[in-house]
């Protein structure tokens, strides 16, 4: 903001001086107009003073001259002084002195007129007396005799002489004689008569006139032609001169200050066009560092989040393998922060080494997603996923770094995902999983680790269930269970089956997770198995119900469970207990102390899916259970897999020693019926032998 | 040809500069519509006090813009104390008035406009009077944009009377080489230079461009009130000094001299001889004279026409 006003006040005094310029120029010029102009004036003054002399000198000179010369010209010159005078540059400061001193020449002008009108005036007066006394002369002949008065001629024609002379030569020092001449003159006219009396009178009167005129006349014509007036006219324009040449060198000083002004304006035009792009400059490098710290972790100078995800708009099919050091908080708090950062980058080295040795060419980018987990984006192609996730493994996970002299032991694991949308999501749910589970480095993602997906069924089936149970829709379905040498159905195991309202039937695998999740599989289980003891009751056939962990952990529900059983104590001779031998069971007590209450009732217990996991002989002896259900997938290819049919055969002679009854489950063909009955299983069950219906 | 020319005027140029007089431009720039209604100007007697005195009163085209009685008479019959100079070729003079007071027309209008004994008016009358006449505030609408005013009125009837010329007079065309004098008149021109009237009667208005003192060689008696330049100056020598009146149309402005004393143009010139040349004419010289006083009488002036 503060740039932006400097650098408007920078356009505003270019403009600024600018505009000054240009009105400079025209102020400039036009004074300089001025000054010629009233110069001009004075040369013209000069000039029409020298014509007017020159008039003058003709009007001395001449008999008669045409006056309207003379007036035309003192009206040019009274003209060019009004023009200078009102002139308001000359009126001004600057030429003060001179404007003074042409008052001054004004002033002398008026005076001089009416010194040349006082001029023309005697002049006129004494040129009609010197052209009439000749006349008067010549009369003299023809009035006086010539012989008598003689020495009168004589003595008009030396008056006549002498005045001319005196005209002529300008001379007033004839004057005193003349005067005398005149005091004799009238002496001499006083004894004469009439016309000559009057003639000589005459005469007297010309010849006074001379002298009381001429004098004046010359003198006037002294005074005129002095050249005071131009005197005053050459001062003035000296000093015309000298204001000028002030007035010169103050516009100079104005010049060099606008050129100053103008070549500063453009410098700092320059300067702030300069500052401007360093600035620009400086901001673009700003700009892209910050771009870089958008997308790069500051620490490992890896890649980030956030660039992520405009990457992995860039693949076709991408690939995204997170990796997580196990347990990388205990290194930061037994070793604290910075050397935890400094493994960090040591790890993440190992981690571009590696991908760098496994990927190769192979597009990919390495990303660090804040604290200890690391990324690797690439494309998939024809890669197996989890044949290069074990590579990592091999790089990564079970190595040693070494800071400052200190070795510390990296064990990690891996989260990996091909699932375009949600890539990241998706890779970290397989990082928990592989996390959770000690046994697994690493997880594939695959929609059934997908929590969310998981979490979304889990409502609905949840919905479901609380609809099926409030809505009596749960209906125990009952499959036989048939001894493998008499072919006879022994026993039937009653499956929950949800029926909705449109007939369709949805099995446990879809609403167990739920139920078990949200307590609801205690409800499942007692209607289950109320709805199986009815059956009982009317068929008087063994059945066998399946009671999950959940159901015996839950006090409430294992009292009502145990309530049942024990109300109906003729049904429960024909009743079976189907418990699950599980990893995830941690208290063994609870267990003991259920099966021991209800063999009291008369039920037997039955181990369900044995050999599916983590199935402990010893803990079967411990149970003191009545049958072993061998798990489907030890069945399923019994009759191909050799090595099922040596783990079941292992159980067969176990159970047999310890006098337990053996069951084989998913006994879908012939083959499979032929293998189990071989190896001496007692009864089997399967689709091949019988589908769970509702009625029997 | 150009050159023909050049030389023609050369030659016509030096045969005039001999002349001490000039003959009057055969026609004048004017303004014609400022002239016309300075015209009317001039001939209005509401221009004075008793709206019967016109600028025309006095300078009566009549009379060759001059006043026939020995001193002018203005409002409610008041008597002035000058007879009334001519108005035609006054633009020419290098003074107005008698004692040349007025340096221009303009200033000379003022004059008797204000005289209390000639028309008496002032400004703000004359304002009042032409504001509220329907001609004049059209006329001055049209040729000035304004509205009837002091300032443009003087200047109309400036423009008027610089309209007021009389070309052509025979002497003119003598002088012009267009016509021939009579021998008389010659004699009359002869005697007039030699004389030494042409000392003081020059120019452009055979006067009219320089003061002179009457009674230079014999004294003129001198009334109290005579408007001469000691009237302005106060100085003894001035007295009786007055503008050498123009001998234009002489012969039209009977009576003569600043009180009107001369009746005639004979008297006139005897008159002249006596007090300013010294000296009695003969009947011949005075006969030749009036002859060619006579030759000077020009046109009456075209916008009067």
């Amino acid at each position: 903001m503060k740039n932006i006003i400097i650098r408007l006040i920078v356009v505003l005094l270019f403009a600024f001086v600018g505009a000054g310029l240009v009105m400079y120029k025209d102020y400039y010029t036009n004074r300089i107009t001025k000054n010629n102009n009233i110069y001009i004036g004075f040369l013209n003054l000069h000039t029409q003073i020298a014509k007017l002399e020159n008039e003058i000198f003709k009007a001395d000179y001449f008999l008669y001259i045409n006056n309207d010369n003379i007036i035309n010209i003192i009206k040019n010159i009274d003209n060019l002084i009004d023009k200078i005078k009102s002139d308001n540059h000359f009126n001004s400061k600057i030429h003060k002195s001179a404007y003074k001193n042409f008052l001054l020449f004004e002033k002398s002008f008026k005076s001089y007129k009416e010194n040349l009108y006082d001029f023309l005036k005697y002049n006129g007066i004494v040129k009609n007396s010197v052209t009439y006394i000749p006349t008067l002369t010549l009369k003299s002949f023809s009035m006086f005799d010539a012989k008598k008065d003689i020495k009168l001629i004589t003595f008009l024609n030396k008056i006549e002489s002498e005045m001319l002379i005196a005209r002529n030569a300008k001379d007033y020092s004839f004057m005193p004689d003349l005067k005398e001449y005149l005091k004799e003159l009238q002496k001499i006219s006083k004894n004469k008569e009439k016309d000559k009396k009057e003639l000589l009178t005459i005469f007297e009167k010309h010849l006074e006139i001379f002298i009381n005129y001429f004098p004046k006349s010359i003198k006037l014509v002294e005074k005129l032609s002095d050249n005071s007036l131009e005197r005053i006219l050459d001062a003035t324009m000296v000093k015309f001169k000298n204001s000028t040449i002030k007035e010169l060198n103050e516009l100079k000083f104005y010049d060099w200050l606008f050129t100053t002004l103008y070549i500063l304006s453009i410098l700092i035009i320059i300067f702030f066009i300069f500052f401007t792009e360093k600035r620009k400059r400086e901001l673009k490098k700003l700009n892209r560092s910050l771009q870089e710290m958008l997308v790069t972790d500051s620490l490992t100078k890896l890649k980030n989040r956030f660039s992520f995800s405009q990457d992995k708009q860039s693949f076709k099919e991408p690939v995204l393998i997170l990796i997580n050091i196990d347990g990388f908080k205990n290194i930061n708090e037994f070793y604290g922060n910075s050397f935890g950062d400094k493994v960090l980058i040591e790890f993440s080295k190992k981690v571009q080494l590696a991908a760098f040795q496994i990927l190769n060419t192979k597009k990919s980018y390495i990303y660090r997603f804040g604290s200890d987990n690391f990324g690797i984006l690439f494309e998939k192609d024809s890669l197996d996923l989890a044949k290069t996730a074990k590579r990592f493994l091999e790089k990564l996970d079970n190595i040693k770094i070494a800071i400052d002299g200190i070795e510390v032991d990296i064990f990690t694991s891996l989260g990996i995902s091909s699932s375009k949308e949600k890539l990241f999501e998706t890779a970290e749910m397989a990082l928990k999983r592989a996390k959770q589970n000690s046994r697994k480095k690493f997880y594939l993602y695959s929609k059934e680790i997908d929590k969310t997906k998981e979490i979304e069924k889990n409502l609905n089936q949840l919905k479901e269930l609380k609809f099926a149970i409030r809505e009596n829709k749960i209906v125990p379905y009952f499959q036989p269970i048939i001894d493998l040498k008499t072919k006879k159905t022994v026993k039937y195991e009653a499956l929950a089956r949800i029926v909705k309202d449109d007939n369709t039937i949805v099995y446990p695998k879809d609403f167990l997770p739920a139920a078990k999740s949200s307590k609801l599989i205690g409800d499942i289980t007692k209607i289950v198995l109320q709805k199986t003891i009815k059956k009982i009751v009317e068929t008087k056939n063994h059945f066998s119900v399946n009671i999950t962990y959940e159901d015996i952990e839950n006090e409430e529900d294992r009292k009502e469970i145990l309530k049942i059983i024990s109300k109906n104590r003729d049904a429960s001779q024909y009743l079976t207990i189907e418990i699950l031998e599980d990893e995830q069971i941690a208290n063994y007590a609870l267990y003991d102390n259920f099966i021991n209450e209800v063999k009291l009732y008369g039920c037997h217990v039955a181990i369900d899916d044995f050999g599916s996991g983590y199935s402990n002989f010893d803990r079967v002896l411990k149970l003191k259970i009545d049958t072993i259900k061998i798990d489907g997938s030890l069945i399923k290819n019994i009759d191909k897999d050799k090595k099922s049919l040596l783990v079941v055969s292992t159980i067969v002679d176990f159970a047999k020693k310890a006098n337990i009854e053996i069951v084989a489950e998913f006994v879908h063909s012939k083959e499979v019926l032929e293998t189990v009955k071989n190896i001496g299983i007692d009864q089997g069950q399967g689709y091949f032998l019988g589908k769970p219906t509702p009625i029997i | 040809m150009k050159a023909l020319i050049t030389v023609l005027i050369f030659t016509i140029t030096a045969i005039f500069a001999k002349e001490p007089i000039e003959p009057i431009p055969k026609s004048i720039k004017y303004n014609k519509q400022k002239a016309q209604l300075g015209k009317v100007l001039f001939f209005d007697p509401n221009l004075s006090a008793d709206r019967k005195v016109s600028c025309a009163s006095c300078h009566s085209p009549e009379h060759g813009g001059a006043d026939p009685r020995p001193v002018s008479m203005g409002v409610h019959g008041k008597k002035g104390n000058v007879n009334a100079p001519t108005v035609y070729n006054s633009y020419f003079n290098f003074r107005q008035f008698w004692n040349g007071r007025a340096k221009d027309l303009k200033e000379q209008a003022k004059g008797p406009l204000h005289n209390p004994v000639e028309m008496n008016m002032n400004r703000e009358k004359i304002e009042k009077y032409l504001k509220n006449n329907e001609y004049y505030k059209e006329m001055f609408k049209r040729i000035y944009h304004k509205e009837p005013n002091y300032e443009d009125t003087l200047d109309a009837i400036v423009e008027f009377e610089k309209a007021l010329i009389t070309p052509n007079s025979k002497f003119d065309r003598y002088l012009r080489g267009e016509t021939k004098l009579s021998p008389l008149e010659k004699k009359g021109y002869k005697l007039f230079k030699t004389l030494g009237c042409i000392t003081c009667h020059n120019g452009i208005n055979i006067g009219g461009n320089s003061f002179q003192k009457m009674g230079v060689v014999f004294p003129y008696k001198r009334e109290k009130n005579t408007p001469d330049r000691f009237a302005i100056t106060h100085k003894k020598e001035d007295e009786l000094v007055f503008k050498v009146p123009t001998l234009r149309n002489i012969a039209l402005t009977a009576p003569y001299f600043h009180d009107g004393s001369a009746k005639t143009l004979k008297d006139a010139i005897k008159m002249m001889a006596y007090h300013n040349l010294g000296f009695k004419l003969s009947k011949d010289e005075i006969e030749a004279l009036v002859a060619f006083l006579k030759t000077l009488t020009g046109e009456k002036p075209k916008i009067l026409r």
